[in-house]
């Protein structure tokens, strides 16, 4: 737009902006400063904005003892495998799929990619009973590895479906090239496609890591030893428990934003662009 | 030309190695998909007519005792023959559709005004307020649901104490005690007929506002900045005043990118089920309930399985049907990608 601005326009931006950053910000006020406030058992009984001792002590005991007798750790390294196993799993299963449905023509590929959508569409909710039946018949219900089996399942259609509009955005002429140097189908998929490709695919990644790791219900579910909780799951259990402390949960729901907040703000500049065009990649 | 060759040279086994080749890049997900995406959907179908319950649950579908009962589950839901409080399917419909057309209607119009407030080139602490704007987006929405319980909690939420503050400031001492997730009167009962949305609507509506809104500015910025300065040059020699520069230029170029991420939010708000599970577990009284939370209460609680398979079949149809309608209004307004 033009550069001949009015003082009064940016004065009224800039408070427009700040109110919407004060918004943002002032929620997770309320969380950092439940979590510093330290000794309240419920919730605290006053407004204020500051808390009246700042202490790091619940975090402390978060890190020792998070869910039962699990320490942070415990939980973090949990809530990594299922979500980290279901991420790598969707998308490292899906690529080749999503390549194909972007590169080529072949009958049933209509039917495919309605099947795909279906997939995609189907509520999480709407499959746990033969999810749960057919874990059980396996004997990996009440594992973690059933438990990644069970989020692959939600993410999967999902990854395939943005991963399939990031393999439309690679530029044909360049796979054609690699036709004409002597290249297989394969090694143009492996060599040109899909080093193309990989941000997008890391994103989608990302999205599948995200869906498991703040996924609960699911996981109260299926989960039956202390020891296989992850983060998600303490975090909404700890409403529940008799000792309830609201500073004890904001420590634990602080701790375990904290890892994905650095990751997101460390890939920002590489990953918004990314992020936009997997939503929006269109035909 | 070269490529026209090459095609003549190509035997036969090649040919057919080609025709083979799509399949084959498809075997590994077809393989684990079918397995745990597409056979749990059939199972469900079948468990729908059924009197599925928890003692089935250790053989599945090889229980001894498993009855067919037809199209009972369908009609129990519908009829409300269900042994179950407060629950009519079609006021739970309309209410989560309703609930996704509302989010969606707020999000997408302040996702585009943000952007285009902050799309300015040169803007002061742009930097920052982009990385405080991505927050919402990032952390996971279970701590995002955690705090705005917190907020609206009756006895000592941000909100109230807030509340009662200000009205301290006018003269009151009466600490606020509004019951924002748990009273069932709807507010302003005398400006609405009755069945009016309650106060935990209109809560958990802030806090999917706060949750929505961030992805459309992102989509939106993105839009924004391929939109060519030229045009608005143009626009401006030619005497266009801004207001008619945004709707003119800004509005219909940002379409196409808003209209698939405004469907994208809907369905996201329509299965919104952590959230509404953990904001208030679909209360008071099942009415903020969505059709996802509903089906897994009658897993979870009620462990009626065979019913609940029948709601899932039932739930998929209308995200289907949801799906199709949306697309068709996307393929609507394609043209303005070509135009």
């Amino acid at each position: 737009m033009s550069g001949r601005k009015k003082p009064w326009e940016k004065i009224a931006r800039q408070s427009g902006l700040l109110l919407v950053g004060l918004f943002v910000l002032l929620p997770i006020w309320g969380l950092v400063y439940l979590a510093f406030e330290g000794g309240t058992i419920g919730w605290p009984s006053t407004f204020r904005l500051w808390p009246e001792v700042p202490t790091p002590r619940v975090f402390s005991q978060v890190w020792a003892q998070a869910s039962q007798s699990l320490p942070f750790l415990a939980l973090l390294k949990n809530s990594l495998f299922v979500s980290g196993g279901a991420a790598l799993s969707s998308v490292g299963l899906g690529a080749s799929m999503a390549y194909a449905f972007a590169r080529y023509r072949f009958p049933g590929r209509q039917q495919g990619l309605f099947a795909l959508l279906v997939g995609a569409l189907l509520p999480p909710v709407a499959s746990m009973t033969p999810l749960y039946v057919l874990l059980t018949i396996l004997e990996l219900r009440t594992t973690l590895l059933g438990l990644t089996i069970v989020y692959t399942a939600f993410a999967m259609p999902f990854c395939v479906w943005n991963m399939r509009s990031a393999f439309q955005a690679v530029p044909k002429d360049l796979e054609e090239a690699a036709f004409l140097d002597g290249a297989s189908a394969l090694e143009a998929f492996w060599r040109i496609s899909l080093p193309i490709a990989m941000p997008s695919i890391a994103v989608a990644a990302l999205i599948a890591f995200l869906i498991a790791y703040s996924e609960f219900a699911m996981g109260w579910l299926f989960v039956e030893k202390s020891a296989d909780v992850t983060l998600a799951m303490a975090v909404s259990g700890a409403l529940g428990i008799s000792t309830f402390s609201g500073s004890l949960l904001s420590a634990l729901a602080i701790l375990m934003s904290l890892p994905v907040v650095l990751l997101f703000l460390l890939l920002q500049r590489y990953l918004l662009d990314r992020l936009m065009f997997a939503s929006v990649g269109n035909e | 030309m070269a490529t026209a060759t090459a095609r003549l040279k190509m035997t036969k086994s090649v040919r057919l190695q080609r025709a083979i080749l799509p399949y084959i890049y498809l075997l590994p997900a077809f393989i684990v998909m079918s397995i745990i995406t597409f056979y749990p959907l059939i199972y469900q179908v079948i468990l729908s007519f059924t009197n599925f319950e928890t003692r089935h649950l250790l053989l599945g579908m090889a229980s001894p005792e498993l009855d067919n009962v037809g199209v009972r589950n369908y009609i129990d839901i519908i009829t409300g023959g269900l042994p179950v409080q407060n629950f009519e399917f079609f006021r739970v419909l309309v209410y989560n559709i309703w609930w996704a057309i509302s989010n969606v209607a707020v999000h997408v119009p302040a996702g585009v005004l943000i952007a285009v407030l902050l799309n300015v080139k040169g803007l002061w602490f742009k930097q920052i307020y982009r990385a405080i704007y991505i927050l919402p987006v990032v952390i996971p929405p279970i701590v995002v649901a955690t705090v705005w319980r917190n907020i609206f909690d009756e006895q000592y939420g941000a909100m109230n104490q807030f509340l009662t503050v200000v009205t301290g400031l006018f003269g009151s001492d009466e600490p606020v005690g509004i019951r924002w997730l748990f009273e069932y009167k709807p507010p302003i009962s005398w400006l609405l007929p009755t069945g009016a949305l309650p106060l935990a609507y209109y809560a958990m509506m802030i806090a999917n506002f706060w949750l929505g809104w961030p992805f459309m500015t992102l989509v939106a910025t993105g839009a924004l900045q391929s939109i060519p300065n030229d045009l608005y040059e143009a626009a401006s020699i030619d005497g266009a005043s801004s207001s008619q520069q945004f709707w003119g230029i800004t509005v219909p170029l940002l379409r196409p990118a808003m209209v698939p991420a405004a469907i994208y939010g809907f369905t996201l708000s329509f299965n919104l089920f952590n959230f509404v599970y953990f904001m208030t577990g679909g209360g008071p009284a099942r009415s903020t309930e969505i059709l996802v939370t509903f089906a897994f209460d009658l897993v979870r609680n009620l462990r009626l399985y065979g019913v609940a398979a029948a709601f899932a079949v039932i739930v998929f149809f209308v995200a289907l049907t949801v799906f199709l309608i949306t697309n068709r209004i996307t393929r609507a307004t394609e043209s303005y990608l070509e135009a």
